[in-house]
């Protein structure tokens, strides 16, 4: 409904594009695309104000809107600072468990009866809550830190990313591996020029969802045991003190450096897979 | 480029032959004779094409000389070795019905690639682009070399199929319908180019096709086969002069040579 309604002006805007040329055809082109999730964003925002205005409950329980971001403001040094404290978390463990789970993948994808089982186990760790690791990780550390943390962001993204590496590397096209059989190819070349190429789609999708997994386990560490300067610990103290509008404030920032994760692992992809129809149509479907 | 020992070329000698081959596939629902007490000689500079209905081996008979189909009976030699020597040796090139390109590659990687593969063109850049344009204007794809698959047609994607097949120099070349999955104009066009490169080129091919007047108007042999078990049933010298041209599809004696390879394949 919203949606359609929307869209409605857009339509408008179409009309009179073909009379525009140029640098405002761009400019128009881009506001169509962005003006409905934006509308949508600002109504369920507005929404939120108005039911504030109308059942007003206490702050403590459910802040209202503009207080939020109007902490936010106020605090966008700090709260940055220890946004960039568990985004280096998530990167690094991200980096870590991706790798291994990566190589692995690799290792067992051309030997069926092992890459089948390893598959099922991993499906099933990636159905545990990894977050369960964290008092153990902490035992093997001697105690919350930052290596804990890493390690439970490594094991959490390590299902995923094996996942779509095995994954990935079964979809080889059966003609080229007949194509490179007749040029009686080396396995090394095999994987080089073809499998690994051809398995790309699969390990970039996997990669948007490993990198938006490692930032909230990140947070959730933190939560349970992280520096003060770190995004989860802060919510916590601010939390125990019932300062809601500061939790929401750092919530505020965990979803816009999640975002930031999230769009450079779409860029990456964008950038290296131009040449794949999947990809290809949603960028043009989008300008 | 020298593979291996030196090639006989004094005239006709034969590149391929085949000697009473078999072939059998075994499924839970019993077994299935594809080939029968087949034989076939390709000779030096043949373009020979084999036709046949579908179903009749014909696929099974190229996979077989191309050492991708697995166990045969009866003997297959390569240019005097078995297909799968032939094929380590890297004897000859192969083009499929589908055109099998890399999307990720551009129109120019994708002919380099058997040359990466395969190390020729000792190390240096340039002479790999050399052979790599060369393969390219020969095909009549120079403009393209930096296009992706995706930007081609379905006759511009077979082209770079036949130019990454040929970038080796390859004395011999298996063609496996190449031009199936193409509407009946483009085909006739791509029948005209590949006729030029067959002159220009000197090689020897061998094609498989569905497509008698295909046949005839390519050949200068025709293999005519039958289905169930698969056999070659008779032999045709297409005697049609060269350079052929698209007016020889209107000359009385390609239709006559026509009519000769549709008696055969209906048995009449």
């Amino acid at each position: 409904m919203i949606v359609s309604m929307v869209g409605n002006p857009a339509a408008l805007m179409r009309v009179r594009t073909s009379a525009v040329s140029g640098l405002s055809a761009t400019l128009l082109r881009g506001f169509r695309r962005w003006l409905p999730p934006l509308a949508i964003l600002l109504s369920l925002i507005s929404l939120w104000e108005i039911s504030m205005l109308i059942w007003k409950p206490a702050a403590y329980l459910l802040p209202r809107p503009h207080d939020v971001f109007s902490t936010w403001i106020d605090n966008i040094s700090v709260l940055s600072q220890y946004g960039l404290h568990t985004v280096r978390t998530a990167i690094v463990g991200a980096a870590i468990g991706g790798s291994i789970a990566f190589a692995s993948g690799a290792a067992v994808a051309p030997i069926p009866w092992v890459a089948q089982p390893c598959l099922a186990y991993t499906a099933m760790l990636q159905a545990t809550p990894t977050i369960v690791l964290t008092p153990l990780a902490a035992v093997w550390y001697g105690g919350p830190g930052t290596a804990a943390r890493t390690t439970i962001v490594a094991v959490a993204v390590f299902p995923m990313m094996f996942m779509s590496t095995v994954r990935g590397l079964s979809m080889t096209p059966p003609e080229l591996e007949r194509l490179m059989r007749g040029y009686a190819a080396s396995r090394t070349k095999m994987f080089l020029k073809i499998r690994l190429p051809a398995a790309l789609p699969s390990i970039l999708s996997g990669l948007k969802v490993v990198v938006t997994t490692a930032m909230i386990v990140a947070i959730v560490a933190e939560l349970f045991g992280g520096p003060t300067d770190s995004l989860g610990a802060y919510m916590r103290q601010e939390a125990a003190f019932f300062r809601s509008r500061d939790v929401w404030a750092g919530a505020l920032t965990a979803v816009i450096f999640g975002l930031i994760l999230y769009l450079a692992a779409a860029l990456l992809e964008r950038l290296l897979l131009h040449w794949d129809p999947s990809v290809r149509a949603a960028s043009t479907a989008n300008n | 480029m020298s593979v291996g020992e030196p090639r006989a070329r004094d005239g006709r000698s034969a590149t391929i032959t085949l000697s009473h081959v078999g072939k059998t596939f075994l499924a839970r629902s019993g077994a299935t004779i594809a080939l029968q007490d087949l034989s076939l000689e390709v000779r030096d500079r043949d373009f020979l094409s084999v036709v046949g209905p579908s179903g009749c081996g014909k696929s099974t008979l190229l996979a077989l000389i191309g050492d991708l189909g697995g166990n045969y009976d009866g003997e297959i030699k390569v240019n005097g070795r078995s297909p799968r020597q032939a094929r380590l040796d890297r004897e000859y090139g192969i083009v499929f019905q589908e055109a099998a390109l890399l999307d990720w590659r551009r129109v120019g990687e994708n002919v380099a690639l058997p040359l990466e593969v395969m190390n020729v063109g000792q190390g240096t850049r340039r002479d790999r682009q050399e052979l790599v344009d060369r393969m390219l204007e020969l095909v009549g794809l120079s403009g393209f070399k930096k296009h992706y698959p995706w930007q081609l047609s379905g006759g511009m994607k077979q082209r770079v199929a036949i130019a990454r097949a040929l970038v080796f120099e390859p004395h011999l070349l298996l063609m496996d319908e190449p031009f199936g999955a193409l509407d009946e104009i483009t085909r006739e066009r791509m029948d005209l180019e590949l006729l030029r490169i067959f002159e220009q080129t000197r090689t020897t091919i061998l094609f498989i096709t569905h497509s008698i007047a295909e046949a005839v108007f390519l050949s200068t042999r025709v293999a005519v086969m039958s289905g169930r078990p698969g056999r070659i049933v008779d032999m045709i010298d297409i005697d049609l002069p060269f350079p052929r041209l698209a007016e020889t599809r209107q000359l009385p004696e390609y239709f006559e040579f026509v009519t000769r390879v549709r008696r055969s394949l209906t048995g009449a």
